[in-house]
């Protein structure tokens, strides 16, 4: 074989090989999006919302008043919840991020019902890694038990973990309910409601 | 021929089947993806966690460009003791999790683990995912043998919408 040829077979080889290799195997994602709304709607007989007494993530004890005069946005969840939770939770904070100064009248509202797992500090760290306009809530089986049921919210700790208990998981709803300053039920929100989306419907609200 | 030049031409070949090899891992990992037979796994992410998680997840793209079915049948990573397929779905107004036992992959079919899907789901962390490091995962299939990812961390709010970049993207 003479060398010319040899090298035109060498080049031809490693040109269709990585050909190969890059056109075939490449493919395409397609993001969810996956706008969904809560088909909720306030009406006169079913009220959303309600007082509630809960300790925030710095560990004082708020109730509701303490929010009054504010755009609240809530959704209720746990720390270790591995999907939907950081989900709604970077949609919040992306949310925030787009609509910019005027989501200074906006309290995201995150309360978790995962009473026995997620203390303060839990809470704390948690939530101050997502934005830092978002306020944590915790408080006694009673109080979460009394909160979840004034928005009527429900939630689930299954006995799915391991045999410390540790890894359980929680069911609960997912929607996340926009409040208006007097306390009264706006709207809701699918946890997995794109961040622009959501600043848009909001932004419309906000004065 | 003479039986020198045969035996250069056959090392030649060698060097140059081994550098090619080497070329496309390379490009493989440049473009985030795993190959283990007819399989190919694109884009493996996680989020950051807090330092006391206990539980994290992570969300990858799977084709089968085989002829047959095959399927997902163990996972394992050194950053959790158990490391298993979990679905997220609602049931009426709930959101919900249940354990995939083994995951499915239709020949000439994707399958996305994403948010509020299927997810790797780790139990039992070792230690906290930070962001911007990266963790191995080995995932073994029923027919194509097993193949490492490496698993990149981005941040907790991640929504897995913007991190595609380096990806193929057509449409």
């Amino acid at each position: 074989m003479k060398r010319q040829h040899f090298y035109i077979v060498l080049i031809l080889f490693v040109s269709i090989t990585v050909t190969v290799a890059i056109g075939t195997d490449s493919f395409n994602l397609t993001n969810e999006t996956g706008a969904k709304t809560a088909s909720t709607s306030s009406s006169a007989t079913v009220e959303i919302g309600g007082p509630f007494t809960l300790v925030d993530h710095n560990g004082k004890t708020v109730t509701d008043a303490d929010f009054e005069g504010r755009y609240k946005l809530i959704f209720f969840g746990y720390t270790s919840c591995p999907d939907v939770c950081p989900t709604a939770l970077g949609g919040v904070s992306e949310m925030l991020d787009i609509i910019g100064k005027k989501s200074e009248q906006i309290v995201p509202l995150f309360i978790s019902v995962d009473t026995k797992r997620d203390t303060v500090d839990v809470l704390q760290e948690y939530v101050t890694n997502f934005h830092p306009q978002i306020v944590g809530l915790t408080g006694s089986v009673e109080q979460i038990t009394a909160v979840t049921k004034a928005y009527r919210s429900y939630f689930t700790i299954n006995d799915d973990g391991d045999s410390n208990g540790d890894y359980y998981s929680v069911s609960h709803s997912s929607y996340l309910y926009l409040m208006g300053p007097d306390g009264k039920f706006i709207t809701a929100y699918g946890h997995n409601r794109p961040p622009e989306d959501m600043a848009k419907s909001i932004s419309e609200v906000l004065s | 021929m003479k039986e020198n030049t045969m035996k250069k031409l056959v090392s030649l070949i060698a060097v140059i089947a081994a550098t090619t090899m080497f070329l496309i891992t390379d490009v493989y990992a440049a473009m985030n993806q795993y190959k283990a037979g007819d399989i190919i796994i694109e884009n493996p992410w996680a989020r950051a966690t807090m330092s006391s998680a206990q539980t994290a997840a992570a969300f990858l793209t799977i084709k089968n460009n085989g002829s047959t079915p095959d399927r997902i049948v163990a996972l394992q990573s050194p950053i959790s003791q158990k490391t298993e397929i979990h679905q997220s779905f609602m049931e009426g107004d709930m959101m919900r999790m249940r354990p995939v036992g083994v995951l499915e992959l239709a020949p000439g079919e994707v399958t996305m683990l994403k948010p509020g899907s299927y997810h790797v789901m780790f139990m039992g962390l070792k230690f906290p995912l930070a962001i911007g490091e990266t963790f191995p995962l080995r995932v073994k299939f029923e027919k194509s043998g097993e193949v490492e990812v490496i698993v990149k961390i981005m941040k907790a709010g991640a929504r897995g919408g913007m991190n595609m970049d380096n990806m193929n993207h057509a449409n």
